[in-house]
């Protein structure tokens, strides 16, 4: 799309090239939004389908969809809320590594904080499964942890 | 003329190191970003450096075409721990030894605390003899979180707080006053050294204040005590103020030059803000002025800081 002002990138598409071969547009001002794309644009230039081999068509259009609104500034509770309902754990986890391979600032501390929330108050066993990290401890040393910090296993005078 | 002081005491998290050789645990203090979460310090190992998109670039996790399975690399997982509450990290420092190592590191402590913006009040309760009780309320709920007997004797007052950490002092019995951290996150005790009483006929507790510089990392206490002597029995009294300061890591209190307005205090305890620590004064006549008067010891700017007073004429 030509534009009049000739460093005016704000209606100028980038392609992007998934990692499985499929190719979608975004603004230019949304892909400034990812730090690798922008370094990429920059050293390749922004006519040329910018190539993301560890990003795939599973994730992209959702992170797109992202910056369509952020780009917009209509980044709303209710649009984050929204944005993640559906995500199973893995889904939020493969978009969590993708905006982090893709230095895309915002998403990435929205998705740590979604995370975070669906971790929060679940037990360290839950923890270990959702991350996939196997227990070094012996069950004496486990138990020796436990013991020490006892009152955080518990509510201790906790209202709701 | 009314006044009436609203104080809150934040609570951030940190971490403090000491070589002290009387107690070799470390108190770290972090904290939480949402509003009802517990602030809890813990130690961390330097694995998460601050400048987080140089590493961005190198770190991809195994991520394979199947969305099946992701592994989320090492590096990612204090980006989601320093956002989950102190409580539920003290668990998970059971899941496993690189966890264990990553949660008890200072610079994981710190950059919990950066994140933190939660808020509590607490409060002593010294008439629960003999028990000395400190009680804790989050801001928008008046029932108690939390309820600690404290090992403490004699009357127990506040020397002030900073990034969630409480200093407290003991008065009676003896010629000493106790002084100890309470990290009110992850509930442990550090005893200072005590701070020995004046040998005058009478003395008082003035002006107090506990604070952080970030700039050497180091936690300080300063305490305003007001000596009055009766001069040759003229029924003069003598007022003199001594002050001294406590380095965290350091065994001793050292005095330091006169204080100006230590006895016109309106307000005790130091309020601390951007690495200082302010005392609210007034003349001696009835007429409130507000000065702030800043006492700077090298401490430089930290976090913001929860402070409230209304002063009523």
């Amino acid at each position: 799309m030509a534009q009049e002002a000739s460093s005016s990138t704000s209606s100028k598409t980038i392609s992007l090239k998934t990692g499985d071969g499929e190719i979608f547009e975004i603004e230019a001002s949304a892909a400034k939004q990812m730090k690798t794309v922008q370094r990429l644009i920059d050293d390749l230039g922004d006519d040329i389908t910018i190539p993301l081999h560890n990003v795939f068509s599973k994730e992209l259009p959702k992170i797109i969809e992202y910056y369509k609104k952020d780009i917009t500034g209509e980044i709303t509770k209710d649009f984050e809320a929204e944005f993640v309902k559906d995500l199973n754990d893995d889904e939020v986890k493969v978009l969590f590594l993708a905006a982090n391979y893709l230095d895309a600032n915002k998403l990435f501390e929205f998705l740590s904080q979604n995370i975070a929330d669906r971790l929060e108050s679940k037990s360290v066993e839950y923890v270990r499964k959702y991350f996939g990290v196997e227990n070094d401890f012996t069950p004496e040393e486990e138990s020796k942890l436990r013991e020490e910090r006892a009152w955080s296993f518990r509510g201790i005078k906790e209202d709701e | 003329m009314k006044r009436i002081q609203i104080q809150f005491f934040d609570d951030f998290e940190e971490t403090i190191s000491t070589n002290s050789q009387a107690s070799r645990f470390s108190l770290t203090v972090t904290g939480l970003i949402n509003m009802l979460k517990i602030l809890c310090s813990i130690l961390f190992s330097a694995i998460n450096k601050k400048n987080i998109s140089t590493n961005r670039q190198n770190l991809t996790g195994t991520l394979t075409s199947l969305p099946s399975l992701p592994t989320l690399p090492f590096d990612l997982i204090p980006e989601i721990l320093s956002r989950l509450p102190v409580k539920q990290l003290l668990q998970l420092r059971c899941v496993c030894k690189s966890w264990k190592s990553l949660i008890s590191d200072p610079k994981f402590a710190k950059k919990h605390l950066a994140l933190s913006s939660t808020y509590n009040l607490h409060g002593l309760d010294n008439h629960c003899f003999p028990k000395r009780v400190l009680k804790s309320y989050s801001l928008n709920s008046s029932v108690s979180i939390a309820q600690i007997d404290l090992p403490s004797k004699g009357y127990v007052l506040f020397l002030g707080s900073c990034n969630g950490i409480l200093c407290l002092a003991e008065e009676g019995g003896g010629d000493l006053f106790l002084v100890r951290l309470w990290n009110t996150s992850i509930r442990k005790f550090k005893e200072l050294p005590p701070i020995r009483k004046p040998i005058v006929e009478r003395y008082h507790l003035g002006m107090s204040g506990f604070g952080h510089d970030p700039i050497s990392d180091i936690y300080k206490v300063v305490v305003v005590l007001l000596a009055f002597d009766n001069i040759h029995n003229t029924g003069n009294y003598f007022s003199e103020n001594e002050v001294k300061v406590h380095t965290l890591g350091t065994d001793s209190w050292k005095s330091v030059s006169m204080f100006p307005f230590a006895g016109v205090f309106v307000q005790k305890l130091g309020q601390y803000a951007s690495g200082k620590i302010n005392w609210l004064v007034s003349q001696i006549s009835c007429k409130v002025n507000v000065l702030l008067l800043l006492l700077i010891w090298g401490m430089s700017l930290i976090k913001r800081f929860c402070y409230l007073m209304i002063l009523v004429r």
